[in-house]
């Protein structure tokens, strides 16, 4: 193929400016700055679970200085040496006040008091200091979402999914009508990074992406990464989606969970060593296929009754957290997840079978309380199987992929202006793509193949956040990332800079410019993503693919009570990678002939406004953006827009607390319709044999026409119980409560006489999937 | 067969369940405004040892037009075999009822066929459009043997598969198109439609078998058409086109034609067919 295209672009040799560019961030960093003022660090947890708390304020009373709880629930103050009222507080909890004198360094581990009914008082305090974080910091294009912000939110058959909730942020879109793809800025499916308690997910959906691998009782909260991304990350062009799961109770065992209209779900959690470790097991599996067994039964005599597919899906997550010493922290996570997909009749037995396994286990450990590191280990498998038996055929098609990571993480506050993070990381893949076994009962058909590739990818990344001044800071830093393969060695260097400065104690001005490599593929032959898609590694002629983002954005505080942010971004995308019409992508051993390669350009404006404090909270966001994609070899080399491309994108959330027991929810989403190819012209086919002429649809362009705009309006109620026991609530949902019918796919219909079987004319149809679905579910804890 | 297409049924069947849930009307004729575009001629013209030169020429129509069938006349109609003199079908419209075809372009010359002649056509019409094509002809490739195997069922309700078994050239890329119909009443019943390339088998002796499902006293005709590349991706991207209208999950196909210009084939087909009773 072409060995030579991109490749030479790069500046070699590579090592060096990375070297220098270390050393620069080294010799910046280290002369002692004198040390008046000092960091303060810790934890918050919840008292009685001692689950960390995300997302929490942490201030000096009295000041405009705060910052927020990380996904793991630690934070990071600096103050100037002295006494200060530190306050800690955190939505359903009491706020807590404690006056400390610092002199240096010190660390402060919190515990609050949950307050004694969750609903009985939102939070008096402002999230002021929450907001002030965002303020300050020059990190933007981010997105955090707690499972208990979610849990509050109406879902589609009540099942409550963080992705889907996420969907409702700015730059972050659906597939479509109950997806839970993710489409971020532009950016397709399979350039999200997403991280299960840093171990990465392949496909992190079932049910053909109508919901999320997430349980919503294991994880504690998202962070995803829209843009800016931190030098940290690497291997994905559009996002990074960091999820993490719950340590579990450190105090007590509990055992919780919940019934719905289409799935259960059950987790038990409680102390290994009381207060020191704690374990967290949950599951949950639909159950669906047992009502559609019923129905296949019930009608089994009636001839024309075409057997309604099998399906279900279950899936498992286990952690446990040991403090190991006072500097030292292990936690150990895992994820088993499974789809079944069963048709059949009498002569035929079509099984389908895909999930992921993901474990992974991090050490923590400090070596003062501003120089830490953290040490991962983690494993990744996706597979599918289909096995589809045919009278005396038997037809077996697996594909899988594997990966072995390696990663370190250190993070050093070295003085007061500066915080470096470094580290590096080596993954191993091994993919099995497309090996197929066909046999026959009687040997007349015996047919195998399939390949398998490895690769080897790795990155080493140093950063530094540097505060110039009380109003300017900057973030600087750089990846050099690598995949080996067939003894072609990649190399990118990938530079990422933020700046962000403050005109008022109210007004910041960001901007960022990030440049992202990605050295797997998604191979997809279809308009939706399904189970079957295969990831590629890049070989010598497959090329990595890489992004440029830039981002300039305002945040804006207006009264303490409402945060208003708007971002412009520009990405312009490399490498992109399609299939030719009609490409075979399965038993194919010359994949790569039917790869056709292209570059993708999305650019928009996002806004925002949140209020997270009083009776009624919740955000506005809208989306203005345009994305695009350009292939000499589809289109005739005309730019067209992608599928998910959405000029207008409006999401409005709103929670309102109506007494102390219950919380009344509101969504509502308006996005322009998604772009579709639909033909223009046909002809009549006789073939060769005219027993029946077929009428030949002819597609000009892609994705030239618009389906119907998409809007709906979900509402949620949760109410709480009150047991003798524990807690427990009903949550109902309605979607899509105009019963509104959004369009999921057009075709084309051909009209014949019934008797005569002759063509009368066509006629345009619209396909919708999901009308108004009231749900109940009972989530119980005790 | 291609597994998308394998999956993309019980897909759609999931998706559709999910609208019967409501047992509401999910699918809602809507209006779609299309653009005008000028259209297209469209041919389809097969070379048979022994037939006479003949096809049909049409062209494509808006897709919401009136369903008449757009017949071009006035149009300028040669074939020429190698570099003989270019024989002119003339305009005419013949109908095959054996075979329920409609021919519009018709010279009674009979074709006269061996391996690696060369045949070119060339279509203008009144409005200036020019539509070429070539095709080169193929060895006839035999049946090495065809058969059909009974199921475990009671005899009167046993049904039988049908197999094929031909020899592949291995110094070659070969496609084939394997067909097989039953006469019937009313004219051909067609009860197979194969498309087969030797990538995973090459130089081997090809097996094609069907499910069971041929009845005793069934009469097929099969044919094994040794095809080139460009017919294979024609009739594979006419097929996927036809599938992409109505499923969400398709991409849209962009028709493969073997000839320049317009739509459509022009092709010669060579079979030796066999004929199976099953008993």
């Amino acid at each position: 193929m072409h060995p030579h295209t991109r490749h030479s672009e790069l500046p070699r040799p590579f090592a060096w400016p990375f070297t220098l560019f270390f050393l620069f961030i080294l010799s910046l960093a280290l002369p002692a700055e004198a040390q008046n003022r000092v960091t303060l660090t810790g934890t918050l947890r919840s008292a009685a679970s001692g689950e960390p708390l995300i997302g929490a304020s942490v201030s000096v009373a009295g000041t405009t200085t705060g910052v927020e709880t990380d996904v793991n629930g630690a934070y990071m103050l600096r103050v100037a040496a002295g006494t200060h009222q530190i306050q800690f507080s955190y939505l359903g909890f009491e706020t807590l006040t404690r006056e400390i004198t610092l002199k240096k360094n010190t660390r402060l581990n919190v515990q609050l008091q949950e307050t004694t009914n969750r609903l009985n008082e939102v939070v008096v305090e402002s999230q002021r200091n929450s907001f002030q974080e965002r303020l300050t910091t020059p990190q933007m294009s981010m997105e955090t979402l707690t499972t208990r912000e979610a849990k509050l939110l109406p879902a589609l058959f009540g099942e409550v999914d963080i992705i889907k909730t996420l969907q409702l942020k700015p730059g972050i879109q659906s597939g479509g009508e109950g997806s839970s793809g993710l489409f971020v800025r532009g950016g397709s499916n399979d350039q999200n990074l997403v991280l299960l308690d840093d171990a990465l997910v392949y496909n992190p959906s079932h049910l053909f992406g109508f919901f999320s691998v997430f349980n919503p009782d294991a994880v504690r909260g998202v962070e995803l990464y829209k843009g800016g991304f931190p030098a940290q990350f690497g291997g994905r062009l559009s996002s990074v989606l960091d999820v993490k799961l719950r340590e579990g109770n450190r105090n007590e065992n509990d055992v919780s969970g919940g019934v719905g209209l289409i799935a259960s779900r059950l987790t038990l959690e409680g102390p290994i060593q009381k207060g020191k470790s704690s374990y967290l097991v949950s599951g949950r599996r639909t159950y669906v296929d047992v009502f559609t067994r019923m129905i296949n039964k019930a009608k089994e005599s009636d001839p024309d009754w075409s057997p309604i597919p099998d399906y279900y899906f279950y899936d498992f997550n286990a952690k446990a957290s040991f403090d190991l010493s006072e500097n030292d922290r292990l936690f150990i996570s895992g994820y088993y997840g499974r789809d079944f997909f069963k048709f059949y009749d009498e002569n035929f037995d079509f099984n389908f079978n895909w999930g992921n396994r993901v474990a992974s286990a991090r050490w923590m450990h400090q070596f003062s309380p501003r120089f830490f590191v953290n040490t991962t280990f983690s494993a990744s498998n996706y597979e599918y199987q289909i096995k589809n038996e045919l009278d005396i055929y038997t037809f077996n098609l697996t594909s899988n992929i594997t990966d072995l990571t390696a990663k370190t993480d250190f993070e050093y506050i070295t003085s007061e202006k500066h915080h470096l993070r470094f580290g590096a990381a080596v993954t191993d893949h091994r993919f099995v793509v497309g090996r197929i076994e066909a046999n026959s009962q009687d040997g007349s058909v015996n047919v195998g193949t399939g390949n398998t590739y490895r690769g080897q990818e790795y990155g080493v990344y140093a950063s530094d956040d540097w505060t110039l001044s009380p109003v300017f800071t900057v973030s600087y830093g750089l990846r050099l990332s690598g995949f080996l393969n067939s003894g072609k060695n990649f190399l990118g260097l990938e530079p990422r800079a933020a700046a962000s400065y403050r005109f008022s104690e109210s007004l910041t001005l960001k901007g960022n410019f990030t440049r992202m490599y990605q050295y797997v593929h998604l191979i997809s032959n279809s308009g939706a993503s399904l189970p079957t898609d295969i990831w590629y590694p890049s070989t010598p002629g497959v090329n990595p693919q890489r992004s440029d983002q830039f981002a300039l954005g305002l945040t804006k505080l207006i009264k303490d009570k409402y945060l208003l942010s708007t971002e412009a971004y520009y990405k312009k995308m490399t490498r992109q990678l399609d299939l030719r019409d009609g490409a075979e992508i399965f038993a194919n051993t010359e994949l790569e002939k039917e790869f056709v390669f292209g570059t993708g350009d999305s650019y928009g404006q996002e806004f925002y406004v949140e209020k997270k404090d009083g009776k009624t909270t919740g955000w506005i966001g809208y989306t203005l953006s345009w994305s695009n994609r350009t292939f000499p070899d589809i289109n005739n080399g005309k730019t067209f827009p992608t599928r998910f491309d959405r000029r207008h994108d409006l999401s409005v959330v709103a929670i309102h607390q109506l007494n102390k027991r219950i919380n009344a929810t509101a969504t509502f989403v308006y996005g322009t319709g998604n772009a579709y190819s639909l033909p223009v012209q046909r002809f009549i086919f006789q073939d060769v044999e005219g027993e029946d002429y077929t009428v030949i649809p002819v597609y000009p362009e892609r994705n030239s026409f618009r389906l119907a705009a998409y809007h709906r309006l979900d509402l949620g109620l949760v109410y709480k119980l009150r047991p003798k026991r524990g807690s427990s609530d009903l949550t109902f949902s309605v979607y899509n409560v105009y019963n509104r019918r959004n369009p999921y796919f057009v075709f084309f219909e051909t009209i014949r006489d019934e008797e005569s079987d002759q063509i009368t004319g066509f006629v345009a149809k619209q396909v919708s999937l999901f009308p108004v679905i009231p749900s109940v579910t009972y989530n119980f804890k005790f | 067969m291609p597994i998308h297409k394998v999956l993309s049924k019980p897909l759609m069947l999931l998706l559709l369940l999910g609208a019967m849930v409501s047992s509401c009307d999910m699918e809602q004729e809507i209006e779609v405004e299309l653009p005008t575009i000028p259209p297209q001629l469209v041919v389809e013209c097969y070379l048979e040892d022994g037939k006479p030169y003949r096809l049909a020429l049409s062209e494509s129509a808006g897709y919401f037009s009136p369903p008449e069938a757009p017949i071009v006349t006035g149009a300028t109609v040669t074939i020429t075999k190698n570099n003989e003199t270019p024989i002119v079908l003339k305009d005419s419209v013949v109908v095959d009822e054996e075979n329920e075809k409609v021919y519009t372009h018709y010279n009674r010359t009979n074709v006269s066929t061996k391996p690696g002649d060369v045949f070119t056509l060339v279509i203008t019409d009144t409005k200036g459009r020019r539509l070429t094509g070539t095709t080169t002809v193929l060895k006839t490739v035999p049946f090495d043997s065809v058969g059909y195997k009974f199921n475990d069922k009671p005899e009167e309700n046993q049904e039988a598969y049908l197999m094929a078994r031909w020899q592949d050239d291995a110094s070659v890329r070969n496609f084939y198109r394997l067909l097989a119909h039953k006469k019937d009443s009313v004219g051909v019943d067609s009860q197979l439609d194969a498309e087969v390339n030797d990538r995973l088998r090459n130089g081997q002796k090809i097996t094609y078998t069907t499910t069971y499902r041929f009845d005793r006293g069934d009469t097929l005709t099969l044919k094994l058409y040794h095809v080139d590349e460009a017919y294979y991706n024609f009739i594979s991207s006419v097929e996927d086109a036809r599938r992409a209208n109505g499923n969400p999950f398709a991409q849209p196909v962009t028709i493969k034609s073997t000839v320049v210009g317009g739509f459509g084939v022009f092709t010669h087909l060579n079979y030796a067919p066999k004929e199976l009773i099953i008993k």
